[in-house]
């Protein structure tokens, strides 16, 4: 770097009031031994204040502010797909590593679920729990009948058998056990006492048996 | 300077609020100025829509005691250089060295500052600035409207662009005296200013 040039940069840091105590001293030394300094100072300091004044911030366009506004407005929603990208941008194994883990949590999940054997479209009933209810076999139409003193006969040959616990609740048994029916119309099991296990519908009296013992 | 108080846990809602609060004002200097890095309209609306995004994106990073509109105009500058420099072709370069030291120091300064005086200047200027500004190259463009234009410290423009602040200051130096020198050649062919060549 020439000495002209030095200097001429130490006159920018003087103008722009960025220079140490020492170079500000020293530059005001030379502006008093080389009057032509003085000049260059004046035009450059000129010139600063001319690129102050004429570049003045342009407006900018409405619909551009308009597009921004959406364009942020939206970003938190896709945050998480960013946050994603993001990863498998940067750490691509450790992105690899937790998609396996959660693709894995997920099948393990669906494959417990599924082997419930549980009939889908009563997935959503409300109250659903699993449970153990224990009680006699009967079949729930014939018991109608006897509670309620009706006269009338239902075809016997297709009991619908439920379960009448020890506290006298009545519940009827659906086939949990992939739509197998042998189970609900085996009508050899009239009368016995069994242990249900299955999800119980607290509101409909229902009992999705997966399994069942007799006592 | 735009700051605001530390220690403050935010809501994204707040949070959103108040990034719109401090950011939207500064939009018309950052789309000026990306119209004035990019020297293209398209380009530059979309630098700034750039800005804003990763600004947002990053919001929460961003240290409350500091200065906000120093901290988006250093997104500018890396979305810039990163993004959009790249895909320019270099512009017209000076060389600087030589165009500066061949031309004597009276011979440089003596007019510069008076010549226009005669002359109205709202009526002058705007075109040849622009013209000056688009011919300089991207890192001595970049100092000048950091530092001459936004009013930033060299302290601000060198964590801007990475650079030490002696470079700063060594470019803007030669910045201004390439300015100089193409407006005064402006000025001479323009009949404002009289060449030696002329007298």
């Amino acid at each position: 770097m020439s000495e002209q040039e030095k200097i001429r940069q130490l006159l920018t840091g003087y103008i722009d009031n960025e220079l140490s105590e020492a170079n500000r001293c020293k530059v005001e030394k030379m502006l008093v031994e080389q009057p032509t300094l003085q000049q260059d100072l004046e035009a450059e300091r000129e010139m600063k204040s001319l690129l102050k004044n004429r570049c003045t911030p342009m407006k900018c366009p409405e619909y551009l502010n308009m597009r921004i506004k959406r364009k942020i407005s939206r970003e938190k929603k896709s945050s998480l797909f960013e946050f994603i990208g993001t990863m498998f941008e940067y750490r691509p194994v450790a992105a690899a590593v937790t998609f396996a883990t959660i693709s894995t949590l997920i099948f393990l999940s669906g494959y417990q679920f599924l082997s419930t054997n549980i009939d889908f479209p009563f997935i959503k009933q409300r109250g659903m729990s699993k449970g153990v209810i224990i009680g006699q076999i009967i079949c729930v139409d014939c018991d109608v009948f006897f509670r309620t003193g009706m006269e009338g006969t239902h075809n016997t040959e297709v009991h619908r058998l439920g379960l009448k616990a020890r506290n006298g609740s009545v519940w009827t048994i659906m086939s949990g056990n992939g739509g197998d029916r042998s189970f609900t119309l085996n009508h050899n099991l009239l009368e016995k006492e069994a242990r249900l296990t299955g999800y119980i519908f607290q509101d409909s009296h229902y009992i999705l048996a997966n399994d069942y013992e007799l006592l | 300077m735009i700051s605001i108080k530390a220690g403050k846990q935010l809501s994204s809602f707040e949070e959103k609020s108040e990034f719109v609060d401090l950011a939207f004002p500064l939009m018309d200097a950052l789309f000026s100025t990306a119209l004035r890095l990019t020297r293209n309209q398209l380009d530059a609306e979309d630098l700034v829509q750039d800005v804003y995004v990763r600004a947002f994106r990053f919001f929460a990073k961003f240290k409350r005691e500091t200065n906000f509109k120093a901290w988006i105009f250093k997104i500018l500058m890396n979305t810039f250089i990163n993004q959009y420099r790249k895909k320019k072709s270099e512009p017209f370069k000076v060389q600087i060295d030589s165009a500066v030291h061949g031309l004597r120091v009276e011979e440089s300064t003596q007019t510069f500052f008076s010549a226009f005086a005669s002359v109205a200047p709202e009526n002058l200027f705007d075109d040849e600035i622009t013209a000056s500004l688009e011919s300089l190259s991207d890192d001595f463009r970049l100092v000048v409207l950091l530092a001459d234009v936004e009013s930033f410290s060299y302290k601000e423009i060198s964590k801007m662009l990475n650079c030490p602040i002696g470079t700063v200051m060594s470019r803007l130096s030669r910045a201004r005296k390439q300015l100089q020198i193409q407006l005064q050649e402006y000025g001479v062919n323009a009949g404002y200013i009289k060449s030696r060549e002329r007298d």
